[in-house]
């Protein structure tokens, strides 16, 4: 994988891989049929280009026709775009300790999800929470959306620049 | 009370009882007086690691311990490094999750010595200066140490006294850092409970600290009106005086200081100002004196060459501040045993001596662990530097940071080691043009540390810029803060009792700890400020009360000068320094002893499951990021108040966690009729819990000032702000699971009665039974 975007940030041996190709990356996403995308409140403060990048994650979330958490205090806006079906408010902290519950029956009552999106979150904060899942769960896939290098998510991005990442996104979109 | 050893010893006596040649008698310890007058023992007095096991394994059965590793292997020992990831074990045996409890446990550790040995140099200072001090805080204050009672079980009146204290906690300092040894403890919820033992040790130690300094220098004990201090980097009048600061946290040298100014009445001569809590407690002493900022001011007000003298004395002091001050000819005083720097040790030699070779420049730095000679020569080599060094700074001027920008080619290594990801590349490569707006703005975000420029190849220094950036900010800043009162008044405690425990003061909130923050330094005045204009009780201490006072509102007001330091509704109340966090646990401590008469002494279990359910104090350290606030969350949560903490404190890597979702986890006794199994609902849903954003945690603190004891009136006023809250930050309609903290109708606001039927119909609601609740069996009645 890409050097982690914080540079200190080497956990150990045991690093995810980084993905630079938006249609390998709309593969992995796309294939699972349980699966969650967890948004965080700093989609609201970076923009691309002058749009959000909450609004990216929204396009992502509507392709990929699943559950979307909102953390921080992003569900404002996102339950302006996004149907209050398919929209949970909920802290990362709690729904990474669901996620990391191989009993949890899900917020559907159905099962344990297959899969966690990330996208939203202060780097080292969302490093943390995904080292949970690395470390203490076989059963949900990682995969982190925003433009750094996370060597505790399955997958992530390979550090890429604020042009760079805008491109994948849309590439991203594109091929979901 | 008691005194410490005794010796009698008659070597010939010849009278009406008859002859006696060569008798002597010694004892370590002779008490007088009856100490169980003040209140009978309770089961655990100066708890062992077993002792309140039991307690510490209750509370874990419901917040079960959450582990984020920050590094996913051991290397600890010699058999490492070994992997630990995904079910791996270490050579040794160890798995991933004790491993995680074992760090934080030492952690635990480091933070109670820290806080413990500050307190015990303290005490044998003041008691060789100023003798045998009594213990006594006034006829207010009548439980003057709640802590020592609880845990130690003792009734301290003298300093003597307090080496008895003293004494348990660094006994089981001591066995507790033994149990981090490799092969020692195979459980991870043992290291846990060794975590909270810690965390007792902790409250200990650090009551210790605050009550020596109160009773000793004559700090404020507990007056709601002290005065209001300057607080900013631009406080100190460096145009006419020389100026000195101090960084750290144990104030004896800053008082022998500030006593030398009184003495030789050179206060118009000379301008003391601190960072860190030497600030808040150098005030508590001299209101003439500063407070310069939080830790993440200490770089840019060095370098920015305002200080004519540096004097360090311990903790959370950045081990640069000596290479700083070396390139701002600043003299550079260490003070303490702990922090020595690698100076030659000066104690013993002539004080004229040392200040010649500190203003000639022949030393750059000295060693002097007398705090009366280190005040005294502070003083005189500013003075007397001053006019030599003229405010030598280390910023260069707009030239210079154009030309130093311009050596930059944009490799991005400083962001990516910027704990706070600030956007530096974009910063200096404006600055290259002369735009230094950028890195201006992110000033308030920047934690001072200078991981930017260490990993610079190119000799940038994106933090000298920030500083130039902002240069008008540090010279300028001025805000206000009140002095740490210390202790709650127990006439205090009388008045909010029955309002806290019923609810209808909706809330304790203890906003404390380090300023390790996420986002801009002001971020907590959104905290502070919304809960003391809803009438909750705001306590503050330590950085984070700093930086709470460094927004003014449209009237030029802070938050000091806007609400009242009364511990009461709306009250923002300074206690002080780290030290004097015990008086905000104490004062959960004290509603229970003063206002429903539970006996504090030993009796650490009892009080702990009154305050977990009934006193809706809740803590936040949002920039937590030292050992020390490990430890102080851990005496905290072993208590029962749950903690609130900034994303950076995710690295701790360890959680308390509650799960909601999970009815049968939320089970108490009735202590009314001793029967099992009552489900009260997830109050207070987590013990330590990290949040993504300032909204975000304020609407959990809200939530987590729910107890399961509330009454309805009480349940109904705390729902009502919860909810508003939610609202305004979030947008939610309703709080996710609101229904499960609405017990029975009158729980129910009033002014949304009708909406919220309707959804706890939808949710299938059904009113709870309202208990007298307890986590432990032995406390119910019948």
């Amino acid at each position: 994988m890409a050097r982690p975007y914080q540079k200190a940030n080497i956990p150990g041996p045991e690093m995810g891989t980084s993905v630079k190709d938006p249609k390998v990356m709309a593969n992995i996403i796309k294939a699972p049929k349980k699966k969650v995308f967890v948004i965080g409140s700093e989609a609201l403060t970076w923009e691309l280009d002058g749009k959000k990048v909450a609004d990216y994650y929204i396009e992502i979330a509507k392709k990929l026709d699943c559950l979307v958490i909102a953390t921080g205090h992003i569900y404002k806006y996102l339950k302006e775009h996004i149907d209050t079906e398919k929209l949970v408010e909920m802290s990362l902290i709690n729904i990474t300790n669901r996620l990391s519950d191989k009993e949890w029956k899900g917020l559907d009552g159905k099962g344990q999800y297959e899969m966690a999106i990330f996208g939203g979150h202060l780097v080292f904060y969302s490093s943390q929470t995904l080292s949970r899942l690395k470390n203490f769960t076989n059963w949900v896939r990682t995969v982190e959306l925003d433009k750094y290098s996370h060597p505790n998510a399955r997958f992530s991005l390979p550090n890429l620049s604020d042009a760079e990442w805008k491109k994948f996104l849309e590439e991203l979109i594109e091929n979901l | 009370m008691s005194k410490k050893g005794a010796k009698l010893k008659i070597d010939e006596y010849k009278g009406p009882l008859g002859k006696i040649k060569g008798f002597e008698f010694t004892t370590g310890k002779v008490s007088y007086g009856d100490e169980t007058e003040w209140e009978p023992m309770g089961p655990h007095p100066k708890p062992h690691i077993p002792t309140l096991r039991n307690w510490f394994f209750t509370l874990m059965d419901r917040y079960k311990p959450f582990y984020m590793p920050i590094c996913d292997m051991c290397c600890l020992c010699t058999f490492g490094k070994c992997n630990l990831s995904k079910g791996r074990t270490g050579a040794c045996g160890i798995n991933m999750e004790t491993q995680q409890a074992r760090i934080v446990e030492i952690a635990c550790c480091i933070g109670a010595s820290c806080h413990s040995a500050h307190g015990d140099h303290l005490l044998h200072w003041l008691k060789e200066k100023y003798g045998n001090v009594p213990i006594n805080f006034g006829n207010n204050i009548a439980v003057e140490m709640p802590m020592t009672r609880l845990i130690v079980g003792m009734k301290p009146e003298t300093l003597e006294d307090l080496e008895e204290a003293m004494g348990w906690v660094q006994f089981n300092i001591t066995h507790l850092l033994a149990a981090g040894h490799t092969g020692q403890e195979a459980s991870f919820k043992d290291y846990e409970a060794k975590s909270f033992l810690a965390g007792l040790c902790d409250s200990v130690g650090m009551e210790i600290a605050d009550a020596v300094q109160i009773a000793a220098y004559g700090f404020p004990v507990g007056e709601p009106d002290v005065p209001i201090v300057e607080l900013g980097t631009g406080t100190m009048d460096f145009d006419n005086k020389a100026t000195i600061l101090m960084i750290g946290h144990n104030v004896a040298p800053g008082i022998e200081l500030v006593d030398y100014i009184r003495e030789k009445g050179v206060d118009e001569k000379i301008d003391v100002g601190a960072i860190c809590c030497t600030a808040h407690d150098l005030t508590r002493y001299y209101d003439g004196a500063k407070i310069v900022g939080s830790l993440s001011r200490q770089m840019s007000f060095i370098r920015s060459g305002l200080a004519d003298v540096v004097m360090v004395d311990e903790q959370c002091v950045n081990l640069r501040s000596y290479e700083q001050a070396k390139l701002v000819d600043a003299p550079f005083i260490a003070t303490n045993e702990k922090n020595m720097n690698g100076l030659p040790d000066r104690s013993d030699d002539p004080e004229d001596q040392i200040i010649d070779d500190l203003v000639s420049g022949k030393v750059d730095g000295v060693l002097i662990l007398d705090p009366v000679k280190a005040g005294r020569v502070a003083v005189e080599t500013a003075i007397r530097v001053r006019p030599i060094r003229k405010g030598k700074k280390a910023v260069p001027d707009e030239e210079g940071c154009i030309e130093m920008a311009l050596r930059c080619n944009g490799c991005g290594n400083c962001q990516r080691n910027c704990p706070n990801d600030l956007p530096l590349v974009e910063g200096v490569r404006l600055a290259k043009e002369g735009d230094f707006s950028l890195l201006g703005e992110i000033y308030d975000e920047c934690l001072d540390c200078g991981r930017c420029e260490a990993d610079c190849m190119k000799e940038v220094s994106p933090l000298t810029l920030i500083m130039y950036a902002a240069r008008e900010q540090i010279k300028n800043e001025k805000f206000n803060v009140r002095v740490g009162r210390g202790p709650i008044q127990d006439t205090e405690i009388r008045n909010v009792g029955a309002p806290i425990v019923l609810g209808e003061i909706p809330g304790i909130v203890a906003i404390i700890g380090c300023a390790n923050y996420a986002k801009e330094i002001q971020e907590l005045y959104l905290m502070a400020e919304e809960f003391c204009k809803r009438n909750y009780i705001v306590v503050v201490s330590g950085c984070a009360a700093m930086d709470i006072g460094l927004v003014k509102n449209e009237d030029g007001e802070t938050l000091y000068d806007r609400f009242p330091g009364d511990f009461d509704r709306g009250g923002l109340v300074n206690v002080g320094s780290c030290v004097s966090n015990p008086h905000i646990t104490g004062a959960a401590c004290k509603v229970a002893n003063i206002f429903a008469r539970r006996p504090l002494r030993g009796n650490f279990e009892e009080i702990a499951d009154y305050v977990l359910n009934r006193v809706g104090a809740v803590g936040v350290a949002w920039g937590a990021m030292s050992q020390k606030a490990a430890s102080i969350a851990s005496s905290a949560n072993s208590l029962g108040v749950p903690a609130v903490i900034g994303p950076h404190a995710a690295e701790y890597r360890r959680m308390y966690l509650g799960r909601a979702d999970v009815q049968e986890e939320w089970k108490v006794w009735n202590a009314r009729d001793g029967t099992p199994d009552h489900e009260v609902g997830p109050s207070p849903e987590h013990l330590l819990t990290t949040s993504e954003t300032i909204e975000e945690a304020i609407c959990l603190v809200a939530k987590l000032a729910l107890r399961p004891a509330d009454n309805s009136k009480g349940r109904m006023i705390k729902i009502s702000h919860w909810i508003d809250l939610e609202r305004k930050y979030k947008g939610v309609d309703f709080p996710e699971d609101l229904e499960k903290y609405i017990r029975v109708e009158q729980d129910i606001p009033i002014n949304m009665k009708d909406e919220i039927m309707d959804y706890l119909k939808e949710k299938g609601w059904e009113e709870k039974e309202l208990v007298d609740p307890t986590l432990l069996e032995r406390l119910c009645h019948a």
